[in-house]
């Protein structure tokens, strides 16, 4: 009779704990993926932080409006925002510009070229660099462009070379010494 | 304006909206027709819109009435569609040709191009 008693009573325990697991389980996972869209938009978000100004809010809209096309497979659209986006993101944003100048000025500053000089010389470059680096561009084509459009610097400074040298990612300003004394850029052999 | 770089999904992309220059394309709907990955598809989208091969405008729906955002939808212009025209041609011809250009386009199928 007791052992009848306690197998009922196990039975019983099995089937509440089953129903207290399953609804637990639901809830839990509901309010997981009613998360979802919501940490989907904020890595959407993150993604065109890198973008420029002018363009972050129309890719911003239009990738959220993508995402929501995931309705009824949320993960897959949190991947979207994840991964898929992440990369679109970076080939459609250009290098950040305080990046590149940190790099320029220290190649520029073993020039021995005055810091007049320097700051106007990455100056020039930063800004020319900016108004070329299209985010509609082939970004990876940027620096080599630079060549071209710093030529024309100013009188005294006839050439520079941007280079990206090896796999570094490195960015390095020949400046040759073209430069002439007294002409505010420091001249060659000129020591700061 | 300069060319946009041709790769081979931007010519998938090309050759799938070439079917029909008039239709509106949003992005998801884009990169399923063409086969192409999410992350590629943007960049080119942005490339091919600044080449100004493609024009883009939001969809006129009341996202209210609608469920959901406003799509983003990309169509050929007139200039676009030409000169997708003369892309994909080219591309299909260096497929004819053998040697390495061929074999570099292979992976690439114009859609109603069944040789």
């Amino acid at each position: 009779m007791t052992t009848v008693a306690v197998g009922i009573a196990g039975v019983l325990l099995s089937l509440v704990l089953f129903v207290v697991v399953s609804v637990v389980h639901k809830l839990i996972t509901d309010e997981i993926v009613g998360y979802v869209p919501v940490l989907t938009a904020s890595l959407i978000r993150r993604r065109t932080k890198t973008l420029p100004e002018a363009v972050r809010e129309r890719w911003e809209a239009e990738w959220i409006a993508e995402a929501a096309c995931f309705h009824d497979r949320k993960l897959r659209g949190l991947w979207f925002a994840a991964v898929d986006l992440r990369r679109a993101a970076r080939d459609i944003a250009p290098p950040p510009t305080s990046a590149v100048a940190a790099r320029i000025v220290l190649s520029v500053e073993r020039k021995r070229l005055s810091e007049a000089a320097i700051a106007e010389i990455i100056a020039r470059v930063v800004e020319r660099t900016a108004i070329h680096r299209d985010p509609w561009s082939e970004n990876r084509r940027d620096l080599a462009d630079v060549v071209l459009q710093i030529r024309d610097l100013g009188s005294t400074i006839s050439e520079f070379q941007v280079q990206r040298p090896r796999a570094s990612g490195d960015t390095r300003i020949a400046v040759q010494d073209h430069t002439t004394p007294g002409d505010g850029f420091g001249g060659p052999g000129r020591q700061r | 304006m300069a060319k946009p770089r041709m790769t081979t999904q931007t010519l998938r992309i090309l050759s799938v909206m070439l079917e029909d220059p008039y239709a509106e394309w949003y992005g998801l709907q884009l990169a399923k027709a063409a086969d192409t990955a999410t992350g590629t598809l943007y960049p080119i989208l942005s490339r091919l819109e600044n080449a100004t091969w493609l024009a883009s405008t939001w969809e006129d729906v009341a996202p209210s009435a609608e469920g959901r955002p406003r799509r983003r939808l990309y169509r050929l212009t007139g200039e676009g569609a030409d000169n997708a025209r003369l892309a994909v041609d080219e591309a299909l011809q260096q497929l004819a040709r053998p040697g390495r250009a061929g074999a570099r386009l292979g992976g690439m199928r114009p859609r109603g191009v069944t040789s």
